[in-house]
């Protein structure tokens, strides 16, 4: 690792300029394009989810037409699922803390990570394009046949996603190779920080899950553009071999979404609770347990689909199966809390949110899984429900967590500390308004993806869209007073949390190598030698003897 | 208390209190008709008019199919009557109530009751773990939160008994749940001997629903005896749709060029609601339909005088009958205005702009080949989207003689 | 390019200007690469991954499709192929090992031979596809042949197999048969049909409820494009007993050439009741050009009735049936076997849906083919580095991983071929 002399500017000041910042190889940077992209993604995936739910609050067509309705839902799943949650964590967070906290000064191929990015931003081009275009109105599934009759804009969205599945992909390759190649010799797999053993299991999955996606999404172009006849029955393809193949993907997908919010989770109980983590070694067998598992139960999204019952009874059994490594998790995270010195700033209560509609997200699940409940559930909102509390609840309050913990260290800055927790309170408000109510809605009988809907359930409707107003509101004032304290923010301190791992040991912001001298690596969660100093807000290190320098990597 | 543990129980409190005032707020609360699904309310003068209110900007969105089919009866020759209904299609249109608890719609079939026990049951243990964790998370961040002097005491950072018993505990539950969701699947799926009588033909376009009897009679709305079982034979003409009714708690993917199956054994005589659960385009949400479960003795009548009332019927009557049973009326209307397609009011005899530029005359062999070969004749303006429709030749004509009355 | 990372002369790294700067040394580097080589080939495994599924699902539900429709593959391109990227992964290899001993000339030949066997696998590949869209043997919709599998002409257009866009289009209501026969002209008969404007051929129709061919016609007047040509000699009859096909396939026997040695259209009645096996007898108007499709045909022809086939019995009909009685006196009975049922297959009649296979042959040797372009650009790429002298012992990671890129694409390959070319 090479000292370079100059090397006391933070990465976000030195060659300053717009040119070197899009063709840098530098991985905060990177994160730092990315987090932009993404956030102005979800504010995009928002709005047309306002949209959804405005049309929703009375029964029969209100402020858009039935086209539009059917458009704005499947573009509100394109974005959210494409753009914004499935890059999210790794892309965003993952790409600024990763090779900190591993101790390396880069990822891998560098390289490789800016083209990730651009493949990122020509993926959301063409999502733009079709949008323009006059959107689609497939779902965001875009199952056959209706994808293949549609007259809408269908294939610049999926040549998006199919771009957006090799970003997926090259990001991963990259994790993965880096964790196995740049660990530093001290740091052992059993040394790593959790956040790392997620962001592992989840680079596994993307690389090996994401190109099914690839092939799915390409056959889908080609029989659209050539009628191949792959999917379309009346040329004696089969739709229901699309729903195999999309699914084969689409649902290690959702554990490329949750594993590494469940990485960020880990970290940010620990250093609230300023204690060791429960469990680590389950925790981190459960990460990678669940992405291997998560590739064997793609079926339970087909259980009506006029599969067989042999299939459906082993998807069945296989998908009860994978919710254990997640209970055990949730387990061990509570138990973290005991006997801790719990500190309630608002990562930690996005942490403790996440806890708690996680619990939720996870056993409405187990409805789902149930093969007799989920023929009355399946297309129902009681789905919608279940897969915004893992996807919304779950997923993006860890990102939100996740974003203010690492805040500091990326940016400088601290965010508004108080309007931060209130935005956090009225994200967990708003996001229960929400979706609570959808699932008495979805065993009532509610279908999905219906702009119409019978009286009884107005009521619920109703909440709903109030709920939704009031975590879009919350949603935005978040973005916007991040890129606020970006100028205007208190300057912050080195280790504001008094967090263990590598990365709170690297200047704030960091600078461009890194860290100025190889860095002794602290012990893993060992929250001994750190003592606060309240006036500034920090965290400060005591010095040990028998200092650990990093000496080559694995 | 810190400022930000009061705001957090605040907000957990708040949202008890929602989910509770939502309960008390809808026990089983009888809910109004809604508008009546497309075929059954069309010679219904007073079908009540859709619910989008006038001033809606939508652009140019055709309404639902109740006003469009409203003036059907109103656009025809002034000295025919409105037709009388019949006794089962009057049935068809009476109150839906919705007597269920909190969680479930009413039970009407022995499918339901026992996946509903299960649904309880998953409930509860889901209601057990949510408290018992959330609880957990509470008290614990209450109790060790951070005041000054307060330090986190030392405490095991593993116990493999306790991992060790919160994987088998939930482990166990698992195996059960599968275990018996698996057998309450199986009654589900298991379609047992019924007679041919109750074997119903189910065929799903876009957007609407027909159902074929053991009588050759085709109607959209389904028409079920109580206590015997019901085996329905799905097939769909174009994409993906879903067949479900809430109350018999069934469900089944309705594909093209293959066949589900799917059976179900009413108990409560009744009229429920029938839904399309695949996202199947525009007008998926108006796929509605109903169902009707007849008392016992009431189902043979209805294949027996619906025989009489479809043999008697011919020309024009037909014509009108096809238009409204078998899902013309979905993109069709009576009274000129453009839907999906084209309205048959005024074209009989017409010349007919064809993409391809050429011009053909609207006569019987045009609406003959629209009929049987939808796309060979493709007009500018109108989606490609109208399904082959199978009708028998008598149908066909029955169809001409309609529009031919509508010039 | 970021100056974050910019390559510095000898710069502490000894030896090679292209080892970046956040590697520890040069193995570093190369360890890193290869760990990441080897999980993008994973992925790529996956990628053909969804084909193989398709292919398999397809097979297992469709085995006649497979048994009938690889007849138009040509086993022989298909071997030479992979023969030729065998050599290429050969010479790939070598020229890892060229680099690591700095046989800088040896290094720069090896990939010259690569890339040249690249161009040579996709030139065959050329070759094929190019016959298959003459011949309008494409995937879906536009699968269109103008030959059966086993090389025989087959009459094109809108037909009535449902899914396969080839064979004869359908039958005119023609009097049954005695002493001469009706001549139809099924166009003017049927113009209200839409189909009518685009169809060719035509089909005498004896009794379409019975199998076999019911009466021997003589084709006596011809007119089509225009003109008419009358009398035996006139109407160019054709070859009986040509050379199968355009080289296609070997099976069964194929009447006429493809225009070869004709330069205007022949006629001749054959009865091929396998094309359509539901459509019943019919006596086949052969063209032997491409010209005559598309135009308006008539055909005027004298027949006489011939005694009626038996009756359509099926395939194993010689074989001895078990008997359904309850009676005592069972024999062995002999059920084909699977090899002897795909045979029967692959003679025809040509399934429904026959164009599936193509759309699967299309996909898998389609994906392949871009993986095998990517790769030549790659090899040019690496070539035009080799020669600029880039490659040390030191540094020879590239190579390497671009060696390995193509093993794979060769494996594919070698999965590729014995499942499209080589099953029954």
């Amino acid at each position: 690792m090479s000292a370079s002399a100059d090397n006391t500017k933070s990465y976000l000041e030195v060659n300053p300029g717009l040119r070197n910042w899009l063709w840098t190889l530098d991985h905060k940077r990177i994160g730092m394009m990315y987090l932009f992209g993404i956030l102005g993604a979800l504010l995009l995936g928002g709005a047309f989810a306002l949209l959804v739910r405005i049309e929703l609050f009375s029964p029969g067509l209100t402020i858009v037409g039935k086209d539009w309705y059917n458009k704005f839902f499947t573009l509100h799943g394109a974005v959210m699922v494409f753009l914004v949650i499935i890059p999210g964590i790794p892309a965003a967070l993952g790409n600024m803390v990763l090779p900190i906290q591993l101790g390396a000064p880069d990822v891998a191929f560098p390289k490789l990570n800016l083209s990730s990015f651009y493949l990122w931003c020509i993926g959301a081009i063409l999502l733009l394009v079709s949008v323009v275009l006059g959107g689609i109105d497939t779902g965001w599934t875009f199952y056959t046949p209706y994808s293949l009759d549609t007259q809408t804009a269908v294939i610049p969205a999926v040549m998006g996603a199919f771009i957006l599945g090799f970003s997926s992909i090259f990001t991963g390759l990259n994790f993965l190779v880096t964790i196995h190649k740049f660990r530093p010799q001290n740091m052992g797999w059993f040394q790593m920080p959790l956040n790392l053993w997620a962001l592992y299991a989840t680079a596994l999955m993307q690389v090996l899950a994401t190109p099914v996606l690839g092939i799915t999404l390409l056959l889908l172009f080609v029989e659209r553009f050539m009628h191949i006849g792959i999917f379309d029955p009346t040329l004696g393809g089969d739709p229901v071999l699309f729903q195999h193949f999309f699914w084969f993907y689409s649902h290690p997908a959702v554990y490329i979404m949750i594993v590494p919010a469940m990485g960020v989770i880990s970290e940010m109980l620990t250093t609230f609770s300023r204690k060791h983590i429960f469990g680590y070694r389950f925790i981190a067998y459960s990460s990678v347990a669940l992405a291997l598992f998560s590739f064997l139960v793609w079926g339970h999204h087909m259980f009506v689909s006029g599969q067989s019952r042999l299939a459906n009874m082993v998807f069945s059994a296989l998908t009860f199966s994978v919710g254990i490594p997640s209970a055990i998790k949730v387990f061990n995270w509570t138990s973290t809390l005991y006997k801790g010195d719990i500190r309630l700033q608002t990562p930690m209560l996005y942490a403790l949110s996440f806890l708690i509609l996680f619990t939720i997200g996870g056993l409405t699940g187990i409805f789902l899984a149930v093969l007799s409940i989920d023929v009355q559930l399946h297309d129902t909102y009681f789905v919608v429900a279940h897969f915004h509390y893992v996807m919304m609840g779950s997923t993006l309050v860890a990102f939100l967590g996740a974003l203010h913990y690492w805040w500091p260290k990326m940016s400088g800055r601290m965010y508004p500390e108080r309007l931060a927790r209130v935005c956090s309170g009225g994200v967990f408000v708003g996001f229960n308004l929400t979706f609570l109510p959808q699932f008495i809605m979805g065993s009532r009988g509610m279908p999905r993806r219906y702009w119409d809907y019978d009286p009884e359930f107005t009521i619920f409707h109703q909440l709903s869209t109030i709920g939704a107003l009031i975590l879009g509101v919350s949603l935005f004032i978040v973005v916007v007073y991040l890129f606020w304290s970006f100028k205007n923010g208190k300057k912050a301190p080195k280790n504001p949390w008094g967090g263990t791992t590598l990365e709170w040991e690297a200047p704030t912001p960091p600078t461009l190598y890194n860290f100025p001298e190889p860095p002794e690596i602290p012990e893993l969660y060992d929250y001994d030698d750190l003592v606060e100093d309240e006036a500034n807000g920090n965290w400060i290190r005591k010095p040990r003897s028998g200092a650990k320098a990093s000496t080559g990597h694995h | 208390m810190k400022a930000s543990v009061q705001k957090s129980l605040a907000v957990l409190g708040l949202v008890l209190v929602l989910g509770l005032g939502g309960a008390a707020a809808q026990p089983a609360a009888p809910s109004a008709e809604q508008p009546p699904a497309p075929a059954p309310a069309a010679t219904d003068p007073a079908a009540p008019a859709a619910p989008t209110p006038p001033a809606a900007p939508t652009p140019g969105e055709p309404d639902t199919k109740a006003a469009a089919a409203a003036p059907a009866t109103g656009a025809a020759p002034a000295a025919e009557p409105p037709k009388e209904k019949a006794w089962w299609e009057k049935k068809a249109e009476e109150k839906y109530t919705y007597h269920g608890n909190y969680w479930l719609p009413p039970s009407a079939s022995t499918t339901a009751d026992g996946s509903d026990t299960l649904f309880i049951a998953v409930l509860a243990m889901s209601a057990f773990f949510f408290f018992a964790i959330t609880g957990a998370v509470i008290y614990l961040v209450i109790r060790y939160r951070h005041r000054p002097g307060h330090k986190a005491e030392p405490s095991a950072a593993h116990s493999d008994a306790l991992e060790i018993t919160w994987t088998i505990i939930p482990t166990i539950i698992c195996v059960l749940l599968f275990v018996y969701g698996w057998r309450s699947y199986m009654d589900m799926t298991a379609i047992p001997e019924t007679r041919p009588e109750n074997q119903i033909a189910v065929t799903a376009r876009k957007w609407s629903w027909s159902f074929r009897y053991y009588n050759g009679v085709e109607d959209n709305v389904l028409h079920v005896p109580v206590n015997q079982p019901v085996k329905l034979i799905m097939t769909s003409q174009d994409v993906l749709h879903s067949f479900f009714v809430p109350v018999f708690r069934q469900k089944m993917d309705v594909l093209p060029r293959r066949y589900t199956y799917t059976w179900f054994y009413p108990t409560k005589p009744g009229v429920y609601r029938l839904y399309c659960t695949e996202y199947c385009g525009t007008d998926h949400s108006l796929m509605k339909t109903k169902v009707v479960v007849h008392q016992a003795g009431d189902y043979e009548k209805f294949l027996a005088e619906s025989f009489q009332a479809k043999n008697n019927v011919s020309g024009k009557d037909l014509g009108m009958l096809v238009y409204e049973k078998k899902g013309c009326i979905g993109c069709h209307t009576l009274d000129g205005r453009p839907l999906i397609g084209p309205s048959f009011k005024g074209t009989w005899d017409t010349d007919v702009k064809l993409a391809d530029g050429s011009t053909v005359k609207f006569d019987a062999t045009y609406v003959h080949t629209a009929i049987v070969s939808p796309q060979a004749q493709a007009r500018p303006g109108f989606p490609p989207s109208m399904p082959v429709t199978g009708l028998s030749e008598k149908e066909i004509d029955g169809v001409i003689e309609l529009i031919k009355s509508l010039k | 390019m970021g100056q974050e990372h910019e390559h510095h002369e000898g710069h502490g790294h000894g030896g090679s200007p292209w080892i970046q700067h956040h590697y520890d040394d040069a193995q570093h580097q190369f360890d890193s690469g290869k760990l990441g080589i080897w999980f993008f080939l994973v992925q790529e495994i996956l990628f053909f991954s969804a084909l193989f599924v398709a292919y398999i699902v397809y097979r297992h539900h469709h085995p006649e499709i497979y048994a009938y429709a690889s007849h138009y593959l040509d086993v022989k391109m298909g071997a030479i192929n992979t023969a030729v990227l065998i050599v290429s992964s050969l010479s790939a290899a070598w020229a890892v090992r060229c680099a690591q001993l700095n046989q800088r000339k040896a290094l720069i030949a090896c990939l010259a031979i690569t890339i040249v066997c690249a161009f040579g696998f996709l030139g065959i590949k050329y070759v094929e596809y190019s016959h298959k869209i003459h011949e309008g043997i494409l995937f879906g919709k536009k699968f269109d042949p103008c030959v059966a599998s086993g090389g025989a002409h087959l009459i094109n257009k809108s037909n009535q197999c449902a899914g396969v866009k080839s064979s004869v289009v359908w039958d005119a209501k023609a009097k049954a048969a005695s002493k001469g026969c009706l001549l139809t002209d099924w166009k003017a008969a049927n113009a209200a049909d839409p189909r009518a404007k685009t169809a060719t051929g035509a089909i005498f129709d004896f009794e379409p409820e019975r199998r076999g061919f019911q009466g021997r016609c003589e084709v006596t007047e011809v007119t089509y494009n225009g003109k008419t040509e009358s009398g035996r000699r006139s109407i160019p009859a054709c070859d009986a007993g040509g050379e199968g096909g355009h080289g296609e396939g070997g099976h069964g026997e194929a009447k006429g050439g493809h225009g070869g040695g004709h330069k205007t259209p022949c006629f001749e009645l054959q009865a091929n009741p396998w094309v359509c096996a539901d459509r019943g007898p019919a006596a086949l108007v052969h063209y032997g050009d491409h010209a005559v499709r598309g135009s308006n045909v008539v055909i005027e022809a004298t027949c006489e009735a011939v005694p009626p086939a038996p009756e359509p019995t099926d395939a194993f009909a010689d074989r001895p049936h078990e008997r359904t009685t309850g009676e005592a006196t069972f024999r062995h009975v002999e059920k084909p076997t699977k090899h002897e049922l795909m045979h029967e297959f692959s003679n025809g009649p040509p399934p429904e849906h026959t164009n599936m296979f193509f759309s699967i042959y299309f996909a898998m040797t389609g994906l392949h083919g871009i993986h095998v372009l990517v790769g030549i650009f790659i090899f040019i790429w690496l070539l035009i580095r080799a020669i600029k002298g880039h490659f040390t012992p030191d540094y020879f990671g590239p190579i390497d991983y671009a060696a390995l890129y193509w093993h794979l694409v060769d494996l594919i390959w070698i999965f590729l071929f014995p499942l499209l070319y080589l099953i029954h």
